[in-house]
């Protein structure tokens, strides 16, 4: 399992350098829903804004949307996976 | 008492969550600490970026070998750049060069904009910020606020974020952004609105005579922004509504040039 994140980890790194943001997106939210807690997404998020963001742009300019958006997806993935269950 | 104590350690776990991620957001939002990660970051990622271009090359000049149509498709992605390119210096270099030459004599100063070209590494579809990435930095005598353009005169951004041997370019055309401009050939001052992706709306009062196809310039340096795209007109609004657009099409921008600023 752990193998299979890493290396699902590896892919998503190379998605956000190499793919559109949307590719990014659905990645992430599948590897929320397939591993347990998957933390690293907040990582990707935060690599995300480092990397494309800037202050003063759109969402109110604070340049952070890497990290709202993973928090949606952790957490609403999370709720999502108790409900299922 | 498993139970109890599984909860417990659930609770801790998101006690810590919380706390790593305010610590996230208090360093992407607090500038000195944001800016020292980034320009990190921009150290090692330029080269992620152009190992990859590099590799996407030649996975396609392989290919090219084997799949004549994909080759073909590739071909005409890259001319379809380069009319974009053409057409661009068409609609504004005879026009400006003549009224920049007629200023400059006016003005008994010929001047000359010192300017560096940049490849883009990262393009506006990568994500939704609306930036480039550019593979020219400090290094190259680049300032934050130095005008970006493509093929020669079509104006793009400005650098908002610098690295050494990187920048930042955030797109005229990203959300909420807003410039003054000059639209039509009666020059129409108005404030233009970014709408993402090359695309902008701009107010001017009712009665303008303003057309399909006219050009929208920036002031100081007629550089153009875009051309009119589309004119709304309602005779109970005060105003007209036009939408514009760059001239080629900004995903598909592969380099730019920097006008960087005699300080």
């Amino acid at each position: 399992m752990l193998t299979k994140r890493i290396i699902f980890g590896l892919i998503l790194i190379g998605t956000i350098f190499y793919a559109p943001w949307w590719a990014v997106f659905i990645l992430a939210i599948l590897g929320a829903f397939h591993f347990p807690r998957y933390y690293e997404v907040f990582a990707f998020g935060i690599l995300f804004d480092f990397l494309y963001g800037i202050t003063g742009s759109i969402f109110f300019g604070f340049g952070i949307i890497g990290l709202i958006v993973s928090c949606l997806i952790f957490f609403g993935i999370e709720r999502a996976k108790r409900e299922i269950r | 008492m498993t139970l109890h104590h599984d909860k417990l350690q659930l609770r801790r776990k998101n006690i810590v969550l919380a706390v790593l991620v305010l610590v996230s957001a208090f360093v992407l939002l607090y500038g000195p600490v944001r800016g020292a990660i980034s320009q990190t970051i921009h150290t090692g990622a330029p080269a992620v970026w152009r190992f990859g271009g590099a590799f996407g090359d030649t996975l396609n000049s392989f290919l090219g070998g084997f799949q004549s149509k994909r080759s073909l498709v590739l071909e005409n992605n890259t001319l379809k750049e380069e009319v974009n390119r053409m057409q661009a210096n068409m609609l504004d270099r005879n026009i400006l060069k003549e009224r920049v030459i007629r200023l400059e004599e006016a003005f008994g100063r010929m001047g000359e904009d010192n300017r560096v070209v940049a490849d883009v590494l990262a393009g506006p579809g990568w994500s939704p910020y609306d930036t480039l990435i550019i593979d020219a930095g400090a290094e190259n005598g680049i300032m934050v606020g130095d005008r970006v353009v493509y093929a020669g005169a079509g104006v793009i951004g400005e650098i908002a974020e610098l690295y050494d041997t990187a920048s930042k370019v955030k797109l005229y055309s990203s959300h909420g952004e807003e410039y003054e401009v000059f639209v039509g050939q009666q020059s129409i001052p108005s404030v233009a609105k970014g709408r993402g992706m090359g695309n902008f709306e701009v107010k001017v009062p009712h009665g303008s005579l303003v057309i399909v196809g006219d050009e929208v310039l920036m002031p100081n340096g007629n550089l153009i922004l875009g051309i009119v795209g589309s004119v709304e007109e309602d005779r109970i609004l005060p105003f007209i509504r036009v939408l514009f657009r760059t001239t080629f099409n900004i995903a598909e921008v592969r380099s730019v040039e920097v006008i960087v600023n005699k300080r």
